[in-house]
């Protein structure tokens, strides 16, 4: 998992509950990197798992709401990054731009990035998305995150119904995006 | 569905749970040269990440080079194969011809010449030698006139220009002429014979052809590539 990813979320910890939070959480795993994560570099994304895991356990917050908060967080942070990706008129859209889009462009400057898959397709009536995850690193809660992150930055109302299709091998969750009117 | 803030997720923590800060300086000075050291642990890991990902660029930017190269080399054997060509359709077109002026020379000798030669010598022997007087006489004048015509095809600058036409069709081809490309088609006119304003005069009336009257080269790439694209909804 890319480094960016990392840091993201160590400054989130560290803005959110204090940068003693994050020496603990840090203190209480084992981390190959140590902790020393910088954008450019990729790790083991077990490591993001334990963190997660420690900060729950020094929180009592359960794991899914933390890494959704974080996926939220995340599309903050990305938004602010890298602004030319959000042009979009709508939520939908953006979603729906995502594996053939966005992914692009990150490969082009990460080509080692590990990406989850998106299958999408938005109704006729451009009222329901259809968003299909696929990933072997099971963080279909940090895509919620990130989905409710571009809701709330479109200012639209949505509910996401999860079906969960995951196999053996593969996380796949099913998300079929309603806009309320 | 309202998106989880982990802002509020960390106050409602706190209220939740006692506060476990430690605000002992000498903890608070440990907790700050641990942070210091991942920080500079990073730092060191992300240079070297860089050395290494500048290192791979400048391996793919020498074998990209290297390739280029190689290219070059191709495109400028292939011109000099059509040179060649060119040259040899040339001869080609000039051995018929003397073929052609042959022909009509033999014709004029055998049926217009030699029988009133026949008609007006008796004797066997004069009449042989007058023929081979005449026959001698047509030999230089054949020389002459097959040269004189294969001259004018060579220079001829109709196979030499639709030559460097079928250059420029295919450099304007991906919509974009580039250096190379551009090297390539200035050597190509000058091994084809063709001066340099021919060759302008040349592309001029090509771009004519495409629409394109008056481009010059710095709006050039951005019009050929409109032009030239078969099916820009496609």
């Amino acid at each position: 998992m890319k480094g960016i990813v990392f840091r993201e979320f160590i400054d989130m910890v560290e803005a959110s509950f204090g940068d003693d939070m994050v020496d603990t959480i840090i203190g209480a795993c084992e981390l190959e990197s140590g902790g020393a994560y910088s954008a450019v570099g990729t790790y083991d994304h077990t490591e993001l798992v334990q963190l997660v895991v420690a900060l729950s356990g020094q929180t009592d917050i359960e794991v899914p709401a933390l890494v959704e908060a974080f996926g939220t967080y995340l599309f903050g942070r990305f938004l602010e990054l890298f602004p030319v990706f959000f042009s979009h008129e709508t939520s939908f859209e953006f979603l729906n731009s995502i594996h053939d889009v966005v992914h692009v462009e990150v490969l082009k400057l990460y080509p080692d990035a590990g990406l989850p898959s998106f299958e999408s397709t938005i109704s006729d009536d451009k009222k329901t998305l259809h968003f299909e995850y696929h990933s072997s690193r099971h963080f279909a809660d940090l895509a919620v995150g990130l989905m409710k992150g571009a809701f709330a930055h479109w200012g639209e109302d949505v509910s996401i119904d999860i079906e969960d299709r995951t196999t053996d091998e593969n996380q796949v969750v099913m998300f079929t995006c309603t806009l309320n009117d | 569905m309202n998106a989880v803030d982990i802002f509020e997720l960390a106050k409602q923590a706190k209220k939740n749970k006692a506060s476990s800060n430690n605000d002992d300086p000498s903890a608070v000075i440990k907790r700050l040269e641990r942070k210091v050291e991942r920080e500079k642990l990073a730092r060191t890991t992300a240079e070297q990440t860089i050395e290494e990902s500048s290192r791979r660029l400048y391996l793919a930017n020498q074998a990209l080079d290297q390739a280029n190269q190689q290219l070059e080399e191709t495109v400028l054997e292939l011109n000099d194969a059509m040179s060649r060509l060119t040259s040899a359709e040339v001869k080609r077109q000039a051995t018929t011809a003397t073929l052609v002026v042959a022909l009509v020379l033999f014709i004029i000798s055998e049926f217009a010449i030699e029988p009133e030669l026949e008609k007006s010598i008796e004797n066997t022997l004069i009449l042989q030698v007058a023929k081979i007087g005449i026959f001698s006489l047509l030999i230089p004048f054949e020389i002459i006139a097959s040269r004189i015509i294969e001259s004018g095809l060579t220079e001829s600058e109709d196979i030499n220009a639709q030559m460097y036409k079928n250059l420029l069709i295919s450099a304007y081809e991906d919509g974009i002429v580039t250096d190379m490309e551009r090297a390539i088609l200035q050597s190509s006119a000058s091994q084809l014979g063709l001066s340099k304003q021919a060759a302008q005069t040349i592309e001029a009336n090509y771009l004519k052809e495409l629409g394109l009257e008056g481009a010059t080269d710095d709006d050039e790439e951005a019009t050929v590539e409109t032009a030239v694209s078969p099916n820009p909804d496609g």
